[in-house]
């Protein structure tokens, strides 16, 4: 046993044991015995019936679009508002400090409450109609509607935040000197800004693209109580077919939903793997 | 008039002021030094004239025109960093393409100017090399190439070679003074190391506060500093109290001395070390307290009237041992220091 | 507790299954006779029993229904002076400890559970359901409907699982922009309406609320008829039968093109509460909703005094929820009572004036209501005589088929 315990191959897997046991029991677990569950039949036979339905149904086959489309497009409304946010709480202006802690409370805020602000708000004939009926406007439909703009900017209102705050730190972990080089240099703030910045910043920014989409991919309360009734993202459908007891299902939509967000996760390896190479500190 | 006049730049930050009115003419192809304690102002000033940070009052003129409403990218400057500030996302040939393709300079134009500055930085083969993937040295070499290759008015330099080790100092200097000979661009270099600044420098700018302190030629600095601070930062010195009369003065210790000009009451000289003779004498009223042998020279610490006075002595066959009385001989004229309190300037 | 409920749970899966459904009753703890009583000597063997048994434990799944049990438990106790142990529960968690409970051959945790009127099969196949002809024996179940007393959604009970609430989907209103003669009173004339009045009805998503679900199988039992009417309403169709019957069958036809043509100028929306709030918030006139609910909202001020209720010609779905005995039941006279209780006049009637929670009662006359809570109930023109019974697992079906048939293309 002793002797065992002093054998180098003995010790790495001892030392490996932590993180890679971690992830097998955390990770691999819950994902193999749901692989196992996406397989099977209530008899325990095999079955690929669970996810012959994902890709035969039509209402499956929309709520995988829907998926897609409720993880891509806030990210791109919050990185369109993200980025100059990032940009402008790195200026110093009157109520700055404020600010910096008011931006950052909707990570704060649950989805399901984000959800029932915006259906109490924004819901036609609700708070802000009633409010803006004198002035002879309405709101447009935001709630229940086609494109499912409202799940959209409640998700973009939940994320901002968090993407400000990654993208912030992505432009300020950019020395001074670099862009007052690129400024001396004859670049102006605009060229500074595309030529220098952002493509120093590309790693955080990439990361925070990442994050929030596969977050708003599995959100399930906003598009569910926001969202139009059909289509429903897979997230809401798996929760349907959960409260019909159809666990099989449930797993195989899972396991679905999971793949993607690791094919866009490898994805981003090797993107980012490229952008890495160059990223690196000019003083080391 | 001069290629840059800088004419009483002042700079606030809050309610400290980290530059007094600040005024320097640079004349065209001269390599100026900006010397001076670390926080005396050096950088600021340098910002200021790169356009990075903005005077609280003043002007600038380079070439005859204003510039310090301009943009930094709409001044013909360029500016070698302390930390370098290479893109590290962009291989060398693109850092040194970067200034050439925001001025708009034509492509064939472009890669002769970058071929020249990587040859006479010696930076030939490294074209193809990202940032992370060089030594400090060459870094700083990319950096100055990344400027010289702009062809700029004005070429400013804050403490560039600060981050390196002594030798590679030693030899990137040397390199600096000689392109500055070759390229004969008007430099601007900052600095706090005074050996630095006298060996590469036409003029040196002393600084100290936020205020210029003396500005001259190594050589009058460091022979004939007016200021007892320039006195003290341009290598050792003995500041000593006299009482004059015309053009003689007396020390301390009663011994008569010519001064380099006339003067009447208390007043204060700055002798240097090597110019003091120092002679073994059993009447002396010195006394060696302590010498050092540094090889070229021997350094001696003399006890005279109350004060203590630094004697070298170059070329000696023999030392004298500590506890020998001693006599001193000055050489020359002695140089009177203008006493000014610093703060109540300007 | 957890650990109690996991040794219950090993014990169920190693014990064999208990053979169910025995002739005669299989209550486990009895010390009176029950096949003795009547509803003529029903108090005078159960009253004394009762008080003996002292306490009785009664579980409840509706949330929305605290305050009516807490109503029932005081003038029981009053009455009786037997301690009511009351636990609000998740319906299909307490189900699963019954049949878990049942199968280890434990007492059961509780003697009178007010469950699901769609749990019958469930628990009764599980031997669960006390095999007590509740509905023969109470007293107060003489004017019970007869038509619910043996059966329930089709499935034979015997009166051991007997409605003792029953709610009702419809179509509800605000009378403020729907003119009395606009009102539509059949499918077809619903449609039309909402041709005219395009964005002002709102249907529930019927996989999202049960006003939703009822809807479309009313909207199937006005267009079927003949052998696919049978088939929709064969209650002995399991669920995963009738969703093979609806995404497949061509009879389902008339109700897709209904659904197409209403979605094009209806509102779909997310659940029963969502159709009541865009109305309140008079974006949306009309919609599919339940009548009980719709009293809670015009009680929480959450609907307009205007709001108005009706029922479609041929029928539109109700449903109810059951009390019943677990076989396993410690307290089984006390449970008797309480449940008589429940049943009886008094509480059913308060029940309905303050829940609008409809009766199987035949005997519920509407004087026995204030007129300010008539005018948010369903008219007597309309109810019940076009209440049709639920089928949840094909309502559950023909919304699975909806999505995927009109929602989907
Ligand atoms: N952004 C700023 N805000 C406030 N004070 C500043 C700022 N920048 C510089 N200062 C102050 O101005 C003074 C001059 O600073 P500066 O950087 O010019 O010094 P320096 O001579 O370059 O020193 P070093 O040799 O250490 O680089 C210092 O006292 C410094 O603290
Ligand atoms: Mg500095």
């Amino acid at each position: 046993m002793q002797a065992m315990l002093r054998d180098p191959k003995v010790q790495l897997a001892l030392l490996l044991l932590p993180g890679v046991g971690y992830l097998l029991v955390f990770f691999g677990g819950p994902l193999v015995s749901a692989l196992i569950g996406s397989l099977r039949l209530d008899d325990s036979s095999f079955t690929l019936q669970w996810y012959e339905r994902i890709f035969t149904r039509a209402t499956m086959l929309r709520g995988l679009k829907t998926s897609i489309y409720y993880g891509v497009a806030p990210v791109f409304v919050s990185l369109v508002v993200s980025v100059p946010l990032a940009l402008l709480i790195r200026q110093s202006f009157w109520g700055r400090k404020l600010f910096n802690g008011l931006y950052k409370l909707p990570m704060a805020v649950p989805g399901i409450i984000v959800a029932l602000m915006v259906i109490i708000l924004a819901e036609r004939g609700g708070f802000i109609d009633r409010v803006i009926a004198p002035f002879g406007l309405s709101l447009p439909k935001l709630v229940r509607d086609e494109w499912g703009i409202g799940v959209i900017l409640a998700s973009v209102w939940k994320q901002i935040p968090f993407m400000t705050l990654i993208i912030t730190s992505a432009f300020a972990g950019i020395p001074e000197d670099i862009r007052h080089a690129a400024r001396s240099l004859g670049a102006s703030r605009l060229s500074t800004f595309v030529f220098v910045e952002v493509p120093l910043a590309m790693p955080g920014i990439t990361a925070a693209i990442l994050l929030t989409f596969i977050g708003s991919m599995g959100s399930y309360a906003i598009p569910d109580i926001v969202g139009p009734p059909s289509p429903r993202p897979l997230s809401v459908l798996m929760i349907f077919e959960f409260n019909e007891g159809r666990f099989a299902q449930v797993y195989a939509m899972g396991m679905v939903l999971s793949l993607f967000a690791v094919a866009v996760l490898l994805a981003y390896y090797a993107l980012t793997a490229n952008i890495g190479v160059s990223r690196t500190k000019g003083d080391e | 008039m001069s290629e840059l006049e800088i004419s009483n730049i002042t700079k606030d930050y809050g309610a400290t002021r980290a530059l007094h009115p600040v005024s320097v003419n640079v004349e065209q192809g001269e390599f100026v030094t900006i010397l001076g304690p670390s926080g005396c102002g050096k950088s600021t000033l340098l910002r200021i004239l790169m356009g990075i940070a903005r005077p609280s009052a003043g002007e600038i003129r380079l070439a005859g025109a204003r510039i310090d409403p301009l943009p930094p990218e709409a001044r013909d400057i360029a500016m070698v960093f302390q930390s370098y500030a290479l893109f590290p996302h962009m291989s060398v040939g693109k850092n040194l393409a970067f200034g050439l393709r925001m001025k708009n300079v034509p492509k064939p134009e472009r890669a002769r100017r970058i071929e020249h500055a990587l040859e006479i930085c010696n930076l030939t083969g490294l074209v193809e090399r990202m940032p992370r993937q060089l030594s400090g040295g060459q870094q700083q070499r990319v950096a100055l190439a990344r400027a010289i290759v702009m062809q700029p008015q004005l070429l400013l330099f804050d403490e560039p070679l600060s981050n390196l080790d002594a030798k590679l100092r030693d030899t990137l200097r040397q390199e600096l003074v000689d392109l500055h000979r070759r390229i004969g661009a008007t430099s601007i270099y900052v600095t706090h190391d005074q050996a630095e600044a006298m060996a590469m420098s036409d003029r040196i700018v002393v600084m100290d506060g936020g205020r210029v302190v003396e500005v001259g030629t190594p050589l009058d600095l460091y022979r004939a500093p007016t200021r007892a601070f320039t006195a003290g930062f341009l290598g050792q010195t003995n500041l000593i109290t006299a009482d004059a009369d015309g053009d003689r003065a007396r020390l301390p210790w009663g011994q008569i001395v010519v001064l380099s000009a006339p003067a009447k009451g208390t007043v204060r000289v700055s002798v240097r070390p090597e110019t003091i003779a120092i002679q073994q004498d059993e009447a002396g009223v010195g006394t060696v307290t302590s010498v050092s042998f540094m090889g070229a020279h021997a350094l001696y610490t003399v006890g005279i009237a109350g004060t203590t006075l630094k004697v070298s002595q170059a070329g000696t066959e023999s030392l004298i041992a500590a506890g020998n009385r001693v006599s001193l001989a000055f050489n020359g004229p002695l140089h009177l220091l203008v006493e000014r309190k610093l703060q109540e300037a300007a | 507790m957890t650990a109690r409920l996991l040794a219950i749970a090993a014990l169920a899966l190693s014990a064999t299954t208990a053979p169910v459904h025995s002739a005669e009753t299989n209550l486990k703890n009895l010390d009176f006779d029950i096949s003795k009583v009547t509803r003529e000597n029903f108090y005078d063997i159960v009253v004394p029993a009762a008080k003996a048994e002292g306490t009785v434990t009664m579980y409840n799944f509706a949330g929305s229904f605290g305050d009516a049990w807490k109503e029932l438990i005081t003038r029981f106790e009053a009455k009786y002076g037997i301690k009511v142990e009351y636990s609000d529960v998740k319906g299909a968690q307490a189900n699963q400890q019954l049949i878990a409970v049942q199968k280890a051959g434990e007492d059961a945790p509780v003697d009178a559970y007010f469950a699901g009127g769609g749990d019958y099969p469930l628990l009764s196949s599980a031997g669960v359901v006390g095999n007590v002809p509740l509905t023969t024996i109470l007293p107060n179940m003489n004017n019970y409907d007869p038509a619910l007393a043996q059966s329930l959604f089709g499935k034979p009970h015997g009166g051991a699982y007997p409605l003792v609430h029953l709610n009702q989907t419809a179509i509800g209103y605000d009378s403020a922009f729907v003119k009395p003669g606009d009102l539509p009173k059949t499918f077809d004339e619903l449609l039309a309406w909402a041709e005219k009045n395009p964005m002002r009805l709102g249907v529930t998503l019927p996989s999202k609320g049960g006003s939703g679900g009822g809807f479309i199988y009313s909207v199937a039992l006005n267009y079927l008829t003949g052998e696919c009417r049978t088939t929709l309403t064969d209650y002995t169709l399991t669920a995963e039968q009738a969703t093979d019957w609806a995404m497949a069958s061509e009879c389902l036809e008339p109700v897709w093109d209904y659904y197409r043509k209403l979605l094009g100028v209806a509102e779909l929306t997310n659940g029963n509460a969502d159709t009541l709030n865009l109305i309140n918030n008079q974006q949306l006139y009309m919609g599919t909703v339940w009548e009980d609910q719709v009293m809670t909202f015009i009680r929480d001020k959450q609907l307009p005094e205007t709001f108005r209720l009706t029922l479609l010609e041929n029928g539109q779905v109700g449903s109810g929820d059951a009390f019943f005995i677990p076989a396993n039941a410690k307290h089984v006279a006390s449970a008797l009572l309480l449940i008589d209780m429940a049943i009886g006049k008094d509480f059913q009637a308060w029940k309905l004036e303050n829940k609008a929670s409809r009766s199987p009662r035949t005997d519920l006359s509407s004087d026995l209501i204030t007129p300010e809570t008539a005018k948010y109930l369903l008219p007597a023109n309309v109810y019940p005589r076009l209440s049709a019974p639920a089928f949840w697992d094909m309502s559950k079906a023909l919304g699975e088929a909806l999505d995927e048939k009109v929602l989907s293309q």
